[in-house]
């Protein structure tokens, strides 16, 4: 496997991490699922939902991943918290090998990893009441908590009021639920908090307050964040890194800004085109009409897992799509400015451009 | 009643909406979901009605037509839909309206859609209600519709069940539906919120194209100012069942005068703002319809709130120094020169 | 970042009315009753010629004498019983066997889930009368074997009814957290899904009860359940109805009031709790 390169370049800083060690590293990940449906070829088999996904995150940095649905970044975020076995790869968390652990280290590992999910009201069991909620990590786990702590957690989430620890989910509005499961969360004070989707059912106003909440936290804590959401607006204002996910694969990875500003995949591209303005006068407005006539207008849906395109996953939604696009499978390469991107064409590349597109003759293994 | 929506007069307006108010008979008592809304729209525009879950949008634009089931309902004030009268139509008259005036399209199109008929039996039932054509004729309409949203290999997926399409081409069934009928009024209630942006886009070019094709009027409904910004002309902001700002979309989003309005504007993270730049949230949430504020019902949230704000109520005030409509529901509107006016009377009102 | 907590208030709840309240009272008297009736001051209820046979409603005898001039008041009591005694018990060991084996099935799911279901429709599949009949004909008609087939029929019913209420909570988002957390699989089951398919659990174990009391008066009619004399409503229906039906409709109709008001007061209950569960925002 050819698949040690693009890592060791991967050495991308951040300007808001103090240390600089790896927390996760995600190894050639692989998720396969039993299918009940046949594919083209008329075999019932196996489905893979993630094929090969590495990254590296670091202490206190916040990673954004995003794509439409259906493109398998939940199902990722699943398998770091092992809801979900992976099939192949490996993920290393603090440096174990997550796959290696027995019941009672993976125990042990799940107090440093949590998760928040997307319906903040289906995500709180609805016949406990608060206390007991937020006070079932630690039951869990057998560490003595304090009533004082939970209410001092509650109030680390904006909840500060004592009379609301005997109250239950439903006389909360979708906000305030969303902040339990997040004081839940951080009541083992993990190293990775796993948001998937956490904002997308809430209403906008709601939704600016726990996005900068989970700001707030990421510093009080110094907790690594993975951000998962299809809104590109949100992970740019949150994230320090964005993985795009499409079809099970990462087509871009690298510095929010930079993947924001100077797309290299046409997807990101396509991506960050689709998000609508909200003023009129946005310094970087394309005006409506350009989007629907310029090549970045994007045609079709996303194609099912079940019969996944030979080469580029994205090739035949590819405004720039090429003869070899069709069947070769790009694999990740450096792009400008630490960035990774898995494009036989990438868009935006001044001087790499020409030096990568040379190596495209490996192929990365077939499924 | 069929006479009269065929001959809608060439009037001006398409819809007039005059001290609309909207109350449904609870356990907990009387909820007023819209109170006393006002709007007109000029025919052939779309109109972006946009506020948070629980503002009355959805009711507002389902009581447009009379959607909502009238056992515990109690609706007042008038809509004048292209010179129809609509509170006061009959059960049977609103059957004519809806098979030659208006259609409506739903946010989630699997349950909207039959799940046992077929794509194309579903659009010749809108299209049989509608005109008078022969079987195999109608056969080809469905193709030629299916073909107009979008749907690719519209022969094949003709055939198709809801369940076999993608929520994209889902949509596109439902929208053709919508228009089999070739309304005049086309009401969409939050169609993207459920799609991908990528998905989201293609609908609502699809909703604009189709909407100039046949010179329809479109009322959108969202929680997205995104949405309003790129597809429609005015757009209307609901807040607590009040419509608090009214006007030309690039007016309203370029210069709100309502706080929330700008408050809205202010939380949606944008691509393009600086990374830097901390989004501003409004804080608490929307209050209980049941014990709504005594005065501005944004009050308790507002940044600019005065104490005039807290005991009385706004009314909905237009702007009279410019020739386009700009409505407001607020004392101290966010404009340069006004909120001068505002500051004085303020201090005015604290001297007394 | 200060945030008023202004939670909803509780919306107010949908009140059980009256009629509930008198169903519940009906069902707990006879309990007591059923329970109390050796030490209350009853006629024997297998003495006879305590009175004179077909013997009016008097003050002395409220629900007057049958045949061989037995107390009916008495026997209509002792009669509850039999009845409570099956229908309850019946259905407690249907709901803890088929409860539990519905929880366990609907929350692990895999290869546990097909064979338990499979075996739930193969028993569902008997019919129920003559599988009762047969079970009586091989093992003696005791209360015990009774009470036990019975049971072994609500096993899949409510088997069924839990194994679908743990799926769709199994489904939601907080059963994810939990596994999140680390929680065991057992204290996610006892502790996030158990409190969650309670109310469920009552609703038709309400229901079980009723249907448990006919299933043993349809036995009883039939001659099948506990031996004679000892009275249950089901023989006591028999007798008046096989021979004095019009003498003296009176032997038939007190243990049938009986019946009839007893299942319709625990089908009342169960419809009521059903719509108080549905109508508080418990509901998952």
């Amino acid at each position: 496997m050819n698949k040690e390169e693009p890592k060791t370049t991967q050495t991308t800083d951040n300007e808001h991490i103090t240390q600089d060690s790896v927390l996760l590293k995600i190894q050639n990940l692989k998720v396969q699922f039993k299918s009940q449906s046949k594919n083209n070829i008329g075999v019932k088999g196996k489905v893979e939902i993630i094929s090969d996904v590495s990254f590296d995150l670091k202490e206190g940095q916040i990673l954004g991943i995003v794509g439409e649905s259906g493109c398998g970044k939940s199902t990722l975020a699943k398998t770091i918290v092992q809801i979900n076995k992976q099939t192949d790869g490996t993920i290393h968390f603090n440096g174990n090998d997550i796959a290696s652990l027995n019941k009672s280290e993976l125990k042990k590992l799940k107090q440093q990893i949590q998760m928040i999910f997307q319906d903040p009201i289906s995500s709180l069991n609805p016949t406990k009441t608060v206390l007991s909620i937020v006070s079932e990590p630690y039951k869990v786990h057998k560490i003595k908590y304090s009533k004082d702590e939970i209410i001092s957690l509650l109030a680390t989430v904006g909840l500060d009021s004592n009379n609301i620890i005997y109250r239950k989910p439903k006389e909360f509005s979708g906000g305030q639920c969303q902040r339990i499961s997040i004081a839940r969360a951080l009541s083992l004070k993990p190293k990775l908090l796993i948001c998937d989707e956490p904002v997308s059912a809430l209403d906008v106003s709601i939704q600016a307050q726990i996005l900068n909440l989970l700001l707030q936290i990421r510093s009080e804590f110094n907790m690594s964040i993975i951000f998962i959401t299809h809104d590109l607006s949100v992970v740019k204002y949150i994230a320090d890194k964005i993985a795009v996910m499409y079809l099970g694969k990462i087509c871009e990875i690298g510095q929010a800004d930079t993947v924001i500003s100077n797309p290299a995949h046409p997807y990101t591209q396509i991506l960050i085109n689709s998000v609508l303005k909200t003023t009129p006068d946005d310094s970087n407005t394309q005006s409506t009409t350009d989007i629907s006539q310029g090549a970045t207008y994007i045609k079709g849906e996303v194609p099912t897992f079940l019969n996944p395109p030979l080469g580029c996953r994205f090739s035949h939604r590819c405004p720039y799509s090429q003869p070899i696009c069709e069947i070769e499978q790009p694999t990740l390469k450096p792009s400008v400015k630490d960035g990774l991107v898995a494009c036989h064409f990438p868009l935006n590349q001044t001087s790499l451009a020409n030096t990568t597109k040379t190596n495209i003759g490996e192929v990365s293994e077939p499924n | 009643m069929k006479k009269t929506s065929k001959q809608i007069e060439p009037n001006e307006n398409a819809l007039t909406v005059n001290n609309l108010s909207v109350s449904f008979k609870t356990e907990r008592g009387l909820l007023k979901a819209v109170d006393s809304v006002s709007f007109t729209i000029p025919k052939g525009s779309v109109l972006g009605i946009v506020g948070e879950s629980g503002s009355g949008k959805t009711v507002l634009c389902r009581t447009l037509i009379r959607l909502l089931p009238e056992s515990n309902l109690n609706i007042e004030g008038s809509i004048d839909l292209f010179g129809i009268n609509v509170t006061e139509l009959r059960k049977r008259q609103l059957r004519q309206l809806y098979k030659n005036v208006a259609s409506i399209i739903f946010q989630d199109p699997l349950t909207a859609l039959n799940p046992v008929m077929k794509v194309k039996h579903q659009i010749a039932e809108s299209l049989k209600l509608h005109t008078e054509t022969s079987r195999s004729q109608r056969k080809q309409e469905v193709i030629d519709i299916l073909e107009l949203v979008g749907i690719p290999d519209p022969q094949i997926k003709a055939n198709c069940y809801p369940h076999q399409l993608s929520g994209g081409q889902r949509q596109r069934v439902m929208i053709a539906c919508a228009i089999a009928s070739s309304p005049t009024l086309l009401i969409a209630d939050e169609p993207t919120t459920a799609l991908d942006t990528t998905i989201q886009l293609q609908i609502l070019q699809l909703l604009k194209s189709l909407q100039k094709l046949n010179q329809m009027t479109l009322i959108l409904v969202s929680h997205d100012l995104g949405v309003v910004n790129y597809i429609c002309d005015y757009v209307a902001v609901m807040y607590a069942g009040k419509l608090v700002e009214f006007g030309k979309t690039s007016d309203v989003l370029d210069h709100p005068y309502m706080p929330y309005t700008k408050a809205l504007l202010d939380c949606m993270p944008s691509l393009s703002k600086p990374k830097s730049h901390k989004l501003q949230s409004i804080p608490n949430s929307m209050p209980d319809p049941f014990s709504l504020p005594l005065g501005c019902r944004f009050a308790p949230r507002c940044t600019y709130v005065q104490s005039r704000c807290v005991i009385e109520s706004p009314k909905l005030i237009s702007d009279s120094s410019e020739a386009n409509i700009h409505e407001y529901a607020c004392f101290f509107p966010i404009k340069p020169i006004v909120s001068k006016v505002a500051l004085t009377s303020q201090t005015d009102n604290e001297n007394t | 970042m200060k945030t008023d907590i202004t939670t909803k208030k509780h919306r107010t709840k949908v009140k059980l009315g009256i009629f509930f309240w008198l169903c519940t009272f009906w069902i707990v008297a006879v309990i007591l009753v059923a329970v109390l009736a050796p030490f209350l001051p009853l006629d024997s209820p297998n003495k006879t010629f305590e009175c004179q046979p077909f013997l009016a409603p008097n003050t002395s005898h409220i629900f007057g004498c049958d045949d061989l001039g037995r107390d009916m008041f008495s026997r209509v009591i002792y009669g509850s019983r039999v009845s409570m005694f099956v229908g309850i018990v019946s259905i407690l060991i249907g709901m803890l066997i088929g409860g539990t084996l519905g929880m366990i099935s609907g929350f692990l799911g895999k290869k546990l889930d097909t064979f338990l279901n499979t075996a739930a429709n193969i028993i569902i599949s008997f019919p129920t009368l003559i599988f009762l009949l047969a079970v009586v004909a091989v093992f003696k008609h005791s209360l015990i074997v009774i009470t036990l087939s019975i049971a072994f029929i609500s096993i899949p019913l409510l088997f069924r009814v839990i194994r679908s209420a743990t799926i769709a909570v199994s489904n939601k988002d907080f059963i994810q957290a939990a596994i999140v957390l680390g929680s065991s699989k057992f204290r996610i089951l006892f502790v996030e899904i158990l409190p969650n398919i309670l109310s469920l659990g009552i609703i038709y174990g309400c229901l079980g009860i009723g249907s448990a009391i006919i299933a043993e008066g349809t036995l009883a009619f039939l001659g099948l359940s506990v031996s004679l004399p000892t009275p249950s409503w089901g023989n006591m229906i028999a007798e008046g109805a096989q021979s004095y039906l019009r003498r003296d409709f009176l032997i038939t109709l007190w243990p049938s009031i009986f019946i009839i008001v007893t299942v319709v007061c625990f089908n009342f209950i169960s419809q009521r709790l059903e719509h108080q569960f549905n109508s508080s925002d418990n509901k998952v």
